[in-house]
Order: C-alpha cells, then sequence, then structure tokens
C-alpha cells in the first residue's frame, strides 16, 4: 500500500508528503524571501523612476542618437523576449516529447515565460518616442478609420508578442488547476475562498483529469509552432530591414535557437537557488540540472554555428557592406563586446561536455550566468553596431549606454523579480498532481 | 431517482450529466480504485463517478473515456482566428490604402504573419472554452461526495444508482477494499 | 498628456488685429525688397515678412551682383535682427558695468566729450572707425567729421585685400578691388585665395566659377590653387597645390619668368613686353633660373613649366591673390595678369570697390596714435571688426553697434543703432550698381539709425549745417537726387516707390580701362627663409565661409552649421597635417597653445591631410579669441596642453570607401579595387521589381543635384533652418550627434594619385519611389503621396525610429527633446511649418508648403503649374544654381532635361530604392 511503500528513486514518501514539501515555500516563508522582495521592489521603483524622468524630459536623456536610433531598449526587449522561451521549451516541447524530467521544472519555466513577456512588453513603450500614442500600433475601429501598417514588423511584433502572452497565461493556469484545488483544501477561511475561486471547483473526477489531458496536450501543440514564430517575427525586425549585418535569412533560426540557449540559462540560474532555498532536492534532482546542461550545450553550438554561417555568408556575399559590418565588430569600437559575445554564449558552453563540470552546481551557474549575460550582450552587439556603421560613412558615429538606461534596465529585473516571487509564494512552484502522477507510474512499474 | 424526488434541475443535468453518486468508497491507491471501478461494473453499476489526486490513464480507460468535443473547439477556433486575421489585415489596408514604398494593398506574405498568430490565439481561446465546457467548469459548489483527501493521497469512487440499490453498491466497493465508504445523502 | 507636462501645452489664443495695419494681410506674406549688409558684398535681398515679422530673406532675383541667390551668412542676417542679446537702449559704463540710459543723456554724453575736445582745440583726436559704408552714410559722417574738424572716417574690412589694392594703387592707379570675370576666364590660378568663402563677393563669384566650369566641361585642368590649405577654393580646383605661406610671390615669378624666358607672352600682353624683359629679367633672372625659385618654394619645376604654358595659351585667364598676401606678391600678380593680357579683359578696374578703405598702414598708424594717447574719442560704427590694444589709452570708446560682440567690450558709450533690416540705408558695393536699404519690420528695441544719431549728436552740438529732420529725409533728397545730381555715376534714373520696389537701382557697370604704371616693376622680394625650422609652424588665419572674418560668431545657425571643409561645429580649432601632428604627438581634439601670433590661442586641434605639413590654419574668429593678423606668415610655435575635448563633428568618417556617396567622372577608374559584387549591384537591372511601378497621375516631384556646381558652401543647409523651423541644439547634442539639419554637404577626401581632392555632396531625403522607410512604419506616419513625395506625418508619429535605422541615406531626424526658442528668435518660426514636439521623426519635406502655396497660387490664377513655380528653400539660395526641382512629369522642365544627362547617377543604386534625387557627376579634368 502507498503509505508503506519504501522511498522511490527521487526518496519521496508519499502524495501527502509530497504536497507537504512542494507546497512549503507556501506554508512558511522566511525573512530571506522578504528580504528579496524589498530589493526587487527597489529595482522596479529605480527603474519607473528612470522612465518617468525620460518621459518627461524626453528620450535624448538615453544615450540613443543619431545614427544609433535602436539600442539598449531594443536589446532588453529581444533579450526578455528571448528569456520567455525556455519556458514554453520546457512545458510545451519536452511535454510533447515526453521528456519526464521536464515535472520537477516546468512550473517555474512557465511562471518565467509569463513574466519574461510581461518585462519585454514593457520596453517597446519605453522605447517609443510618444509612448502615450502606443495603442495607434493596435487595430481597433475608429472614426477616423486609420490602421496599422500591417507590412511593418513592428505590427507584426504587437501580434505575436500579445498572443504569446495570452495562450502562456492559459497554459500556465489550466496546468495549475488541480494545484489550486489542492490549496483550496488545505486553505482556510479567505484562502479557501480565494482558491476556490481559481479553482473553479475542481474535483479530480475522472471526467476533469480526462478534458485536462487532452487540453494540455493541444495547448501544447499549439504553443509549441507560436513559440518559433515569436522569436522569429521579432528577428524580422532586423532581417526585414536594409540595415547590412541585419538583412539577412539566418536571423530567424538564429535568433530562436538564441532565445532557448538565454532562457534554459536564466531557468537555471533561478533553479538553483530556489531549490536550496525550499529544499526541494528531491524533486528538483541534480539528474534533472545536469539535463538542463546537456540541453545548454546543444544551444551552445547551434549559436557557434550561427555566428560562423553569418561571417562566411558575409564573406561570401561579396557585398562590400556587409563585410565592412562584420570586420567593423570585431575589430571596430565593439571588439570588446563582440568577443566577449563570442565567449561567453559559445565556447563557455562548451566546458558543459565535461560530467564534472556539468554536475558541479557552482561551474554550472557561473556558466549559466555568463550565458545570460552574453546573449544580452549579442543583441546589443547585433543593433548597435549595425547601425553605428551602416552605409553613409559621414553619418557613422558612436552611442554609449546613459544611466537611465542602466536604471530601466535594473527595474526590469526588478519587475520580474517581483512577480516571480509573488508567484512561489502564492502558488507552487513545482507542479504537484505530476510529480504524484510521476510516483504513481512508479507504483505501476 | 426515485418517482418522489422529482426530475432534477436543468443546471444540475448540465453540470452533472451522469448523476449525483450516491454511495462511495475511498481508496488508497490506484490499483485499489481500479479495483473499485470493476467491482462495481461487475455488480452491474454503469453509472460511476471516480475522484483522484492525479491523472491516471489506467482510470481513464478503466471508465472507458471517449475522446471529447475539445479537439472541434481547437480546430474552429483556428479556422476562425486564420480566416479573421487575414480579413482584418486585408480589409484594414483597404480602409486605410496608403502607398508605402510602392507595396501592393495586399501583401500576402505578410499578412501571413497576421494570420498565423490569430489562427493561434483563437485556436488557444477555444481550446480553453471547449476544456472548461466539456469538463463542466467551473462548478459552484462542491459535491457531497468530494472529500479533500482525494485532492491529497486518497481515490474515490461513486456509484450513482437508485435508493433501493445503494446496499449493493455498497458492498461492492467494500469487497475492493475500500478504506471506508460512505454514503451521500440526496 | 499635457497636463502631466509630458507634451507641449495648448498654444494660446490668437487675438485678430483691432485696427488692421495697411500693408499686412493675416496669412499672406509681405514681401520688402533690401539689401544685404553681412558683408561689403552688397547682395540684393527680399525680406519675406508675416504680420509684421521678417521671417526668412532671399536673394533678389532681379539683383546683378546676386541673382537671387544668398550665401549662409546673408540667410543668417535674420538672426541678428532676433538676436536675444541685442542692446535694448543705451548704454553707459560706469566702473566695468554697462548701466542703461536714456537716448537724450547718451547723446548729450557724446556731444559733450566732442564740444570739450573741440574747447581745447584737440578735434584732431577724434577717431571714427566704420566697416565699409558708401553713398549717403559715407558723405553724411564726411560731412560730419569736416562739421567736427576731426581727420578722415576710417573704414577699416579685414578681408578688404588691403595689399592688393596698395599693389593696384602703385601698378594702375586707382587702390580698388576690381572685377574678376572668372566667367569669362579660360584658366584660372589662384594665390591663397578665399573667392569662394569670402572674396570681395562670394556669391557672385560662385556663380562665375559655375559658369566657367559648365563651359570647360571635360579636357585638360584649368583651374590651380595653391594654397597653405585645402579650403574651399582650393577644394573646387581642379588641382591643389600646397605651398608655404610667404612663398606665393616667387611662385608667381618664376611663372612670370618662365613665361618671360620661353617667350610665351600672348599677343595681348606684348604691349608691356619690353619693359617687362627690360625691368624683370635683370632684377630677377640675371643670376638665378625660375627652376631655382620653384625649388625655393618647393614646388616642381614641371608645374610651373604646364602653369606658364597653360596661361599662355588659355587667354584670357585670370590671376587670383588672397587677402592676406603682401603688397610685392600682389604687384607681382598684377603684372602677371598684365602680360597674359587679363586686365581690362577679365580683370576690370573702375568698380570703386573698396577704393576708400584703409589699408594696413593706415591701420598701424592709428594704434600707434592710441599708443601715444593722441587719440580721445574712439568712434567704432557698425560691423567694425576693429580691435587693437592699445584703445586702452582711448579715454572715451563709443560703440555705435547693435549687438555686443569683441569689439564693444571695452567701449564706454554704447549707443545701438538699428540692424539693416530695421533701417534705411543704400549701399554701393560698387559703381553701378545702388542697393537701397529699407526696414523688414518696426525697430525691435531702443535702437536708432545711425545716420541720425550723428545728425542728433550735431544737432545739440548746435551746428547749423545738419538742420534735417532725420536722416532718412537726408537720404531720400538724396535719392531723388540722384539722377540730377548723377550722385552714384549713374545717369538718369527711377522714382522713389520704384527703387523701393526694385531694392535699388543698376546699369551694366562700365568699366574703367587702365593702364599699367611702370612703379609696377619696382618689384623687391626677400628670399623667403625655407629651411624648416624644428618645431616652428607657420601661422595661417583663414576666413571661413561661415564666420567670415568672425562677424558669423553670435549667429546661432552659422554656428551649428558644420564648417564646410573640417565639418566641426560650435568651436574654433587649429588644422594640422598628420606629419606636425606626429611630432607632438597631437591626436584630434587635443588642445594646444599657439604662442608667437599677436597674441596666445588656446585651441583644440584637428588633424587633416588637407593642409601643409609646415602650416597651423586658426579660423579667424572660430576660436572666440578673434585671430585677425594680417600679417600673411607668422612663425608661431606649439605647445600640447595635455587637456583634450572632443570636437563637435558633424561628420563622421572623412572617407566615403568607394561608396559613391559623392562621384566625379572619375570616379569608378578611380576605384578598381571595389570588389565584384560592387561593380555587379552599382546599377540595377532594367527591371529589378517584385511589384509594378506606382502610377504619377499629377506631378512627380524629382531633384536635380549637380555635383560640378556645387562648392559645398552651404548655403542651403542654412535656407533650410531658416525655412523649416530647424531647431538648433548646441555644442553638447551636436557631440551626441544629435543635429536636426535636413541637408548636409557631406565633405569625403579621396587621393587621387598623389593629389588630395575633397568631394562634396549635399545629402537630404532622396524622396524615394521604393522607399524603405515607409514600409516599415507602423502608423503610416511615414508614406508615399500621389505626386512621388514621401510624407512624413507628425501628428501620427509614435516615434519607433524605424523608418531612421532603414534610411540607408541617414537624412531623417528626430526629436529627442522638445526644443525652444530663446525670445524672440521664434518670432523668425514660419508660421506655415509646423514646430515638431518631442519624440516625433521629422526629415525634408522638398518644401512642401512651398509646393501648397505655388498650387494655391496657380489655382487663383486659373492656370497649371508651370516649370519654376515651385522652387524649394535650399535651390532658392544655391548660389551656383546647382539644385534643380522640379516635375518629372512635365517632359520640358529642366530636371525633365537634366535627368538626361549622362553624368546622372543615384547614391547607392544597388539598393533599388529608386531616389527622386539625381546627383551629376563633378566633371574631373586631367593634364
Amino acid at each position: 500500500m502507498a503509505e508503506t511503500k519504501p522511498p522511490a528513486a527521487t526518496g519521496l514518501v508519499n502524495y501527502r508528503q509530497v504536497g507537504d514539501d512542494l507546497l512549503r515555500p507556501h506554508a512558511r516563508t522566511g525573512p530571506g524571501y522578504y528580504l528579496l522582495l524589498a530589493a526587487a521592489g527597489t529595482l522596479l521603483l529605480t527603474g519607473a523612476a528612470c522612465w518617468a524622468y525620460q518621459l518627461k524630459v524626453g528620450l535624448g536623456v538615453a544615450g540613443l542618437n543619431y545614427p544609433v536610433g535602436w539600442a539598449s531598449y531594443i536589446t532588453d526587449f529581444v533579450f526578455w523576449v528571448g528569456i520567455a522561451h525556455a519556458g514554453t521549451l520546457i512545458s510545451a516541447i519536452l511535454y510533447l516529447f515526453r521528456a519526464k524530467w521536464r515535472v520537477a521544472v516546468f512550473r517555474s519555466a512557465e511562471a518565467m515565460t509569463v513574466f519574461a513577456i510581461m518585462t519585454a512588453g514593457l520596453f517597446p513603450l519605453v522605447h517609443l518616442g510618444r509612448p502615450w500614442f502606443f495603442y495607434w500600433l493596435f487595430p481597433y475601429p475608429n472614426q477616423r478609420s486609420l490602421w496599422p501598417n500591417f507590412r511593418s514588423p513592428l505590427v507584426w511584433d504587437v501580434f505575436a508578442v500579445s498572443t504569446y502572452l495570452t495562450v502562456s497565461v492559459i497554459f500556465l493556469y489550466v496546468g495549475m488547476l488541480p494545484d489550486l484545488a489542492t490549496l483550496r483544501d488545505r486553505g482556510r477561511k479567505l484562502a479557501r475562498w480565494i482558491y476556490g475561486a481559481l479553482s473553479l471547483g475542481w474535483q479530480g473526477t475522472d471526467r476533469e483529469w480526462h478534458r485536462f489531458g487532452t487540453a494540455y496536450l493541444f495547448f501544447a501543440a499549439l504553443v509549441t509552432p507560436l513559440v518559433i514564430s515569436v522569436h522569429s517575427v521579432v528577428s524580422w525586425d532586423f532581417a526585414m530591414s536594409i540595415v547590412p549585418g541585419w538583412h539577412s535569412t539566418i536571423f530567424a533560426p538564429y535568433f530562436v535557437a538564441g532565445a532557448i540557449h538565454s532562457g534554459l540559462a536564466l531557468v537555471t540560474v533561478i533553479l538553483i537557488p530556489l531549490r536550496r532555498a525550499y529544499r526541494l532536492h528531491d524533486y528538483i534532482t541534480d539528474r534533472d540540472l545536469e539535463n538542463l546542461a546537456k540541453l545548454i550545450v546543444v544551444t551552445g553550438l547551434v549559436m557557434f554555428y550561427s555566428y560562423a554561417t553569418e561571417a562566411f555568408m558575409a564573406w561570401y556575399s561579396h557585398n562590400p557592406y556587409e563585410q565592412a559590418i562584420f570586420a567593423y565588430r570585431a575589430v571596430g569600437d565593439y571588439w570588446l563586446l563582440f568577443w566577449i559575445m563570442i565567449g561567453f554564449n559559445s565556447i563557455a558552453p562548451l566546458a558543459l561536455f565535461w560530467k564534472r563540470v556539468r554536475t558541479s552546481l557552482p561551474a554550472l551557474l557561473v556558466i549559466c550566468l555568463m550565458i545570460v549575460i552574453g546573449m544580452w550582450i549579442e543583441r546589443f552587439v547585433i543593433i548597435v553596431t549595425s547601425l553605428s556603421h551602416e552605409y553613409d560613412p559621414s553619418s557613422w558615429g558612436l552611442y554609449h549606454m546613459k544611466p537611465v538606461e542602466f536604471g530601466i534596465l535594473a527595474g526590469s529585473f526588478g519587475w520580474f523579480l517581483f512577480w516571480f516571487l509573488i508567484f512561489i509564494k502564492l502558488f507552487p512552484p513545482v507542479a504537484v498532481a505530476e510529480v504524484r502522477e510521476s510516483l504513481a507510474t512508479k507504483e505501476l512499474g | 431517482m426515485s418517482a418522489e424526488s422529482g426530475r432534477p434541475g436543468l443546471l444540475e443535468r448540465i453540470l452533472h450529466p451522469e448523476g449525483r453518486p450516491r454511495v462511495v468508497g475511498v481508496y488508497p491507491s490506484v490499483e485499489a480504485c481500479l479495483q473499485a471501478i470493476r467491482q462495481a461494473n461487475a455488480a452491474g453499476f454503469t453509472k460511476l463517478v471516480a475522484h483522484s489526486p492525479i491523472p491516471s490513464r489506467e482510470i481513464e480507460e478503466a471508465m472507458q473515456k471517449r475522446p471529447g468535443v475539445i479537439r472541434y473547439f481547437t480546430l474552429v477556433g483556428g479556422i476562425i482566428g486564420g480566416a479573421g486575421g487575414f480579413t482584418l489585415a486585408t480589409l484594414a489596408s483597404f480602409l486605410w490604402n496608403q502607398n508605402t514604398g510602392g507595396k501592393p494593398i495586399v501583401s500576402v506574405p505578410p499578412f501571413l504573419i497576421i494570420t498565423f498568430e490569430c489562427t493561434i490565439l483563437l485556436a488557444g481561446i477555444s481550446t480553453l472554452l471547449g476544456f472548461l465546457l466539456s469538463s463542466r467548469l467551473p462548478q459552484p459548489r462542491l459535491s457531497p461526495a468530494y472529500r479533500e483527501r482525494f485532492g491529497e493521497d486518497s481515490f474515490g469512487v461513486g456509484v450513482v444508482c437508485a435508493e433501493a440499490e445503494a446496499g449493493k453498491a455498497e458492498q461492492a466497493l467494500r469487497q475492493a477494499g475500500a478504506e471506508e465508504v460512505f454514503r451521500v445523502e440526496g | 498628456m499635457a497636463a502631466w507636462g509630458f507634451t507641449k501645452p495648448e498654444p494660446h489664443q490668437i487675438i485678430p488685429y483691432l485696427k488692421e495695419p495697411v500693408d499686412v494681410i493675416p496669412g499672406l506674406a509681405t514681401w520688402y525688397a533690401t539689401t544685404c549688409r553681412e558683408c561689403p558684398a552688397g547682395c540684393g535681398m527680399w525680406v519675406k515678412t508675416r504680420e509684421g515679422r521678417p521671417i526668412k530673406v532671399e536673394g533678389n532675383p532681379n539683383h546683378p551682383i546676386n541673382r537671387g541667390a544668398l550665401c549662409a551668412r546673408g540667410q543668417a542676417s535674420l538672426q541678428g535682427l532676433y538676436h536675444p542679446n541685442r542692446f535694448r537702449g543705451p548704454m553707459v559704463r560706469v566702473n566695468g558695468e554697462l548701466k542703461p540710459i536714456s537716448w537724450d543723456e547718451g547723446i548729450k554724453r557724446l556731444a559733450g566729450a566732442i564740444s570739450e575736445l573741440r574747447q581745447k582745440g584737440k578735434s584732431d583726436r577724434i577717431a571714427l572707425v566704420t566697416g565699409a559704408v558708401t553713398g549717403t552714410l559715407a558723405g553724411l559722417m564726411d560731412q560730419w567729421l569736416a562739421a567736427l574738424g576731426a581727420p578722415k572716417r576710417i573704414t577699416y574690412e579685414p578681408l578688404g585685400h588691403n595689399s592688393e589694392r596698395e599693389a593696384n594703387r602703385v601698378a594702375f592707379g586707382s587702390a580698388e578691388i576690381p572685377l574678376w570675370r572668372i566667367d569669362r576666364a579660360e584658366y584660372l590660378v589662384t594665390f591663397s585665395s578665399d573667392f569662394l568663402e569670402t572674396g570681395p563677393s562670394p556669391v557672385e563669384h560662385g556663380r562665375f566659377l559655375a559658369e566657367a566650369r559648365v563651359r570647360w566641361g571635360k579636357g585638360q585642368k584649368r583651374f590651380f590653387a595653391f594654397s597653405p590649405r585645402l579650403d574651399l577654393t582650393a577644394a573646387n580646383a581642379d588641382e591643389w597645390i600646397p605651398i608655404r605661406p610667404g612663398t606665393e610671390g616667387i611662385v608667381v615669378m618664376a611663372i612670370l619668368g618662365e613665361i618671360l624666358l620661353r617667350g610665351w607672352v600672348p599677343s595681348e600682353g606684348r604691349e608691356f613686353l619690353n619693359e617687362a624683359v627690360r625691368e624683370i629679367i635683370p632684377r630677377f633672372f640675371r643670376f638665378r633660373h625660375p627652376e631655382d625659385m620653384a625649388k625655393q618654394a618647393g614646388i616642381r619645376m614641371e608645374q610651373i613649366t604646364a602653369l606658364a604654358k597653360g596661361l599662355s595659351e588659355n587667354r584670357p585667364s585670370v590671376v587670383i591673390g588672397g587677402p592676406f598676401l603682401d603688397v610685392e606678391t600682389c604687384k607681382a600678380i598684377a603684372l602677371l595678369n598684365v602680360l597674359l593680357g587679363n586686365v581690362n579683359r577679365t580683370i576690370l578696374f573702375g568698380t570703386g570697390t573698396g577704393a576708400d578703405w584703409a589699408t594696413d598702414s593706415e591701420m598701424h598708424s592709428l594704434s600707434e596714435r592710441m599708443e601715444k594717447n593722441e587719440v580721445e574719442l574712439l568712434l567704432k560704427s557698425g560691423s567694425s571688426e576693429f580691435y587693437s590694444p592699445a584703445e586702452k589709452n582711448v579715454p572715451l570708446k563709443v560703440a555705435l553697434t547693435s549687438l555686443p560682440n569683441g569689439y564693444t567690450e571695452p567701449a564706454d558709450l554704447i549707443l545701438p543703432v538699428h540692424h539693416f533690416l530695421e533701417d534705411w540705408d543704400a549701399f554701393s558695393p560698387r559703381a553701378g550698381i545702388v542697393g537701397l536699404v529699407q526696414p523688414g519690420r518696426q525697430p525691435m528695441g531702443e535702437s536708432r539709425p545711425l545716420g541720425d544719431i550723428l545728425l542728433q549728436v550735431a544737432q545739440s552740438l548746435g551746428d547749423k549745417t545738419f538742420s534735417d529732420a532725420s536722416y532718412q529725409t537726408v537720404q531720400k533728397a538724396q535719392a531723388n537726387q540722384a539722377q540730377s545730381l548723377n550722385w552714384w555715376g549713374i545717369g538718369g534714373g527711377t522714382s522713389w516707390n520704384e527703387q523701393r520696389r526694385n531694392g535699388g537701382w543698376w546699369k551694366d557697370p562700365a568699366s574703367v580701362s587702365v593702364k599699367l604704371q611702370p612703379e609696377a616693376f619696382q618689384i623687391s622680394f626677400p628670399t623667403p627663409s625655407l629651411k624648416t625650422i624644428p618645431n616652428i609652424l607657420t601661422l595661417v588665419p583663414f576666413a571661413s565661409a561661415l564666420l567670415y572674418d568672425g562677424r558669423g560668431l553670435d549667429r546661432p545657425w552659422l554656428r551649428e552649421c558644420p564648417d564646410p571643409m573640417s565639418k566641426i561645429t560650435w568651436e574654433g580649432w587649429a588644422e594640422l597635417h598628420p606629419q606636425a601632428a606626429a611630432k607632438w604627438g597631437l591626436k584630434s581634439g587635443d588642445i594646444i597653445q599657439i604662442e608667437g601670433a599677436s597674441y596666445p590661442i588656446e585651441t583644440p586641434v584637428w588633424i587633416t591631410p588637407g593642409i601643409h605639413p609646415d602650416v597651423i590654419a586658426v579660423p579667424m574668429g572660430g576660436n572666440l579669441i578673434l585671430c585677425r593678423d594680417p600679417e600673411n606668415s607668422c612663425p608661431v610655435q606649439v605647445k600640447a596642453t595635455g587637456q583634450s575635448r572632443p570636437l563637435a563633428l558633424a561628420q563622421g568618417a572623412d572617407e566615403q570607401f568607394g561608396r559613391g556617396f559623392a562621384r566625379d567622372t572619375d570616379y569608378v577608374e578611380a576605384h578598381e579595387e571595389r570588389t565584384l559584387w560592387e561593380k555587379q549591384h552599382v546599377r540595377p537591372p532594367a527591371r529589378a521589381d517584385l511589384y509594378p511601378d506606382f502610377e504619377y497621375k499629377e506631378h512627380h516631384w524629382e531633384m536635380v543635384i549637380d555635383l560640378d556646381r556645387c562648392t559645398g558652401c552651404s548655403a542651403c543647409v542654412v535656407a533650410c533652418y531658416a525655412e523649416n523651423n530647424l531647431p538648433v541644439v548646441g555644442r553638447d547634442k551636436m557631440l551626441n550627434r544629435r543635429e536636426m539639419s535636413w541637408v548636409r554637404i557631406e565633405r569625403y577626401y579621396e587621393k587621387r594619385g598623389d593629389e588630395l581632392k575633397a568631394l562634396f555632396v549635399p545629402m537630404l531625403c532622396q524622396q524615394c519611389d521604393r522607399a524603405p522607410c515607409e514600409t516599415v512604419c507602423p502608423v503610416f506616419a511615414s508614406y508615399h503621396t500621389s505626386e512621388g513625395l514621401n510624407a512624413q506625418i507628425y501628428n501620427r508619429c509614435v516615434g519607433t525610429r524605424y523608418c531612421a535605422n532603414n534610411c540607408p541615406y541617414k537624412v531623417r531626424r528626430f526629436n529627442w527633446f522638445t526644443y525652444e526658442w530663446t525670445e524672440p528668435l521664434n518670432q523668425q518660426l514660419n508660421p506655415e511649418v509646423t514646430v515638431r514636439e518631442k519624440g516625433v521623426m521629422e526629415k525634408c519635406t522638398f518644401c512642401i508648403q512651398r509646393i501648397m502655396a505655388a498650387k494655391m497660387k496657380a489655382k487663383l490664377e486659373g492656370r497649371k503649374l508651370k516649370d519654376g513655380d515651385v522652387i524649394p528653400a535650399c535651390a532658392q539660395t544655391c548660389p551656383t544654381g546647382a539644385i534643380t526641382f522640379g516635375d518629372r512629369l512635365d517632359p520640358e522642365s529642366r530636371v525633365s532635361r537634366l535627368l538626361k544627362d549622362e553624368r546622372g547617377y543615384h547614391v547607392l543604386e544597388q539598393l533599388n530604392t529608386k531616389p527622386s534625387i539625381t546627383y551629376l557627376k563633378r566633371v574631373a579634368r586631367h593634364g
């Protein structure tokens, strides 16, 4: 019988035990949590203040200039959209591939996705010259019958990102229904009422479970192509333009790979402290982390390939403008960033080929942090170098990031962290039902 | 249903198409739960309601679940979304027709991107709709047959039957090794 | 949003006229004809006023000198009128501080000082220094001074070609600047000349040169510029020959000698052959051969011979010297011109230009008199740029000017005079041309006409000769007497009203034929020491096309507009050759100290290949310490201060790496090394489009820019600022590359063999038919009009800046801030053009407001638009007529005709953006 079953490979005791463990953060939170929350809040406020200042004075407070009209804000946008991708990859794609180990991590990954999109979504606003008219980018009926230009990649962005946000929220929410029910049953008074409302009266009947399974499968099937399309669209913001160094057909796959690369890295960076803080070692096992590390090796190799291809095409095309840009990236004013990008994104992950590195948490953590930074720098290099050395030599100019931009970047991390912390406080960061399921399958052998 | 208690209301019939279980057995594990279902079927009870804390393919098979309507929601939603997306882009371009870079009014390649995104969006939303409808959610209140342990570590098998057959049902559930069997007053 | 202060507040309500002025129709512009007084060239000017405010000045199309064009300085004269720093009223300096006083008191103080001097019998200790004045005002000044018993008026023009006038006095008996008919010349050699930047008449000479270039066409080189630095004039020559200042003279003599010795003197010059041989040969060529002179000057002999040959074979020619040459060199040039038979053919005397201007020696003697305390009252009027350290000895210094500048600084009494756009006056740049100066608006402040001030002083001195009520009556009277008295040397004339309508009156200048005086042959050169002393450079002050001798310093437009050669804005600089820079280990932006000039200069350096290695060049006025050292070559020492600050450059790279922005007819050969790809793509295949062409029904506006005419003078840039309400952003924002100019002149250095060339290309919105900027705008703020314009809707723009990224020509400008116009500069704003707020993109519109106005006009007159109805501001002001605008659908339009020229090309053709601007390659000449 279940109660007396010897601990399974994961060292599980029984279902209720599982619940107790996984809902611990929900039950008790130490001062460390609130300290972290306060830190996140402060960052958030800093960013907000910077933005307010920028709104008041004008975009000139940023380092943006002419010819570099896009820089750190767009970099941040692409970076956060990229982060958003890993969540869906883990929850949807690995689900379709029936990768069991995803069970431990997919919930936090999905949450990360949602909050990352919410963060990314802010940057187009921050970036606009007149953000108070942002709604002009949406197709809404108006008596002047003005409509957006559906040929503009920016409008594609609007559609892609908003769709992605909607569907991932649905995905996350539906997946949480059973756990919400558990929280309802464990909760008292107000909590019980709130979770009761959120869980829609889920009672784990056979009918509910059956429909749940079907729906989840469909969601996974829908989100998978979506996630690919979203970052492709983002990459087309660049690829559709005629700017040398941007106008390239490899951009879509290149950006998708990069997105997943950075996303996986950030998932790992978040999971390691998380499982330590909540002693979730039984559920987020070293093997799970190692699997993540292996995936990162793969994406790292893809990045390496993409960089190589880009450079090769520039040389092979005989297009002097393209060649000039790549030469400029490597030895021009931003050479340091370029080589950091190569090193952090495609050289450093190679170390994970060695099991010793892969399995040592500090090493893994460091490499993942390097990748997160490196991927931000990658977008910066792509955007800024191309613009600063475009076609017209007389208009060549440099861009330097200004305090306001750093403030807003920090603010975006604050905003993201803030939501994530609230989430793990209010909802189970690891999917309870799915973990129990994996245990049940073990029972049946 | 006994003759004296009149027919159940519409909402009731929508939320509980197979009626309310009268007798419920509580089981510690999936196997036990499966056992109970077989016992109940053997005893001639076909209208069963199983509660479980985990999704279990075995239970679904035992209950002979047939694929639901969700897939049609997804399909139709997707089609509407796709058509709608393309129409939106096209109509808007005609309503506010500007020459930009000499591109045609209906520029198909870019519009296909809009089309795709709208397809996914509406497919997703309608799937959610289909899921809620077909799984009879949201439920205004928990059924009396539900116990909190069903959300934790226990499985329940409820038998929908007439008052008269309750005893027989209870017996069947006990034979399957129920930790506890309780009756639901209806 | 406005409530939160994020956007501009709503405008205040507009109050209509209670009593409508006579010639003001709200919404319609009124034009007044006047004469530009920014420099002595005296270009005719039309002032466009709206509701009583001048908002734009344009050249007077009927004026013989500028034919409707204006230079950058002329365009910027408006900012002199509306300058925030203008004196509100008279001021007196009380222990260092300027205190405002009433006019009566101001006049009383001046009159008092004068009467005091007269009583002491010291009225000869009065000195009046003024900029170029002529006619009525000059006459009044002279009478006035005579009445006071004061010495003659001293007219000082720093760029007045003083040595040349002196040389002409000796050689031809008339101390004037002749008229150089460059347009008639077959061959042109200049020595340190700047006739395209400042000269006596830059607009006119620009036009002359353009006409000559067009006539010259391809073939041999015809324009050689000897100059220490690659200035605008040298950049427009067929070849620039770097030369050490001070050696011009012997180069001229070497050429002269070569012509004489080889017997190449043309028939036209035979008249003086004998004297020349008799006088010159023994003095110069008995002991040395021209070759030695060439060696001395560091010029290849083949060059000298070639020039001598060219000059004698291509007649008539013009040989011009610069403003800073010494008298001997100018004499030599005069002789050369005589022997080549240019005098009276292409070099016409009788202009009277500068005849009454002071020479350097006179200025020096004035300084000496001040040193010796022999000047007790110094009056400096108008744009006089004279300053001498000795002024400190003068007890009373009176400034009769409208704007504070370096020279008003030491003044004790300031009596503000009208800006010429508020004033009645007349100015005659040369015989036969009288430009009328009439006001475009009511005076801004308490200023008064100079003439009135003089009259009032005289009246308060109780002088009977000046009973006239006001200066205007004097002037009007004289204007009406003009025909009878033949005051201007023009005989029968026109009525006062006609004169006001025309902006003056003129007839073809009758040139006076002159004859060479024997004294001209008395030329003697100190053999210049040519061994370069280590760490000693020769300082060359040069007048920039924008700042002139420093008069442009207080004009925001002229400071923001990049210097045509260096592309530096808002600050001074010193130009150094990379070799020289290497000696001190200097790089652009390092601040140096220049010692050995009349006073030490501290300024950042700009390293450029376009300068002689032994020379350091400093723009006059450019570095706020005004360097106006008349001496031609002064040896200076350079010290690196160790400090360094970035230069506010408006140009990224100095080369174009064969990208073909600026092309001359040699371009393709010169860039053989370009890759296969570039060669294939330099012209797109005839049909490279996925989509059908857009059908233009009414008009298809196009522009043709002829680089063979463009001199890079940047007048168009400033005109655009004036017409389209472009904000001035200032140095700090320029450092950040946030300039707002819609049109810029790109300057690229090209090494051709061992020659250094500078190519210019005006870059503005190309109004592409396949505009990359249009497709990417998410809100249709940027779209294509049915007339081929690439329109930008400010109201719709949300500021994604995607269009700017996607513009390969980088001509879109973003409003990083909401820019302010300091009062009263905002009174100059053009009401027909929106003032943009922060967060929106803007760019060249082909002056769409002018297109609209022209259509309206045509409609009212019930006719169709005809070619020339629409002229954008840049094309309107271009001195050389390099810019042509018109309707391509009209086969007869000048644009349509120019489009057939085989020199035509599109920038970045391979991108197939189909620009509406076609450039015509500059014609390169060889041999």
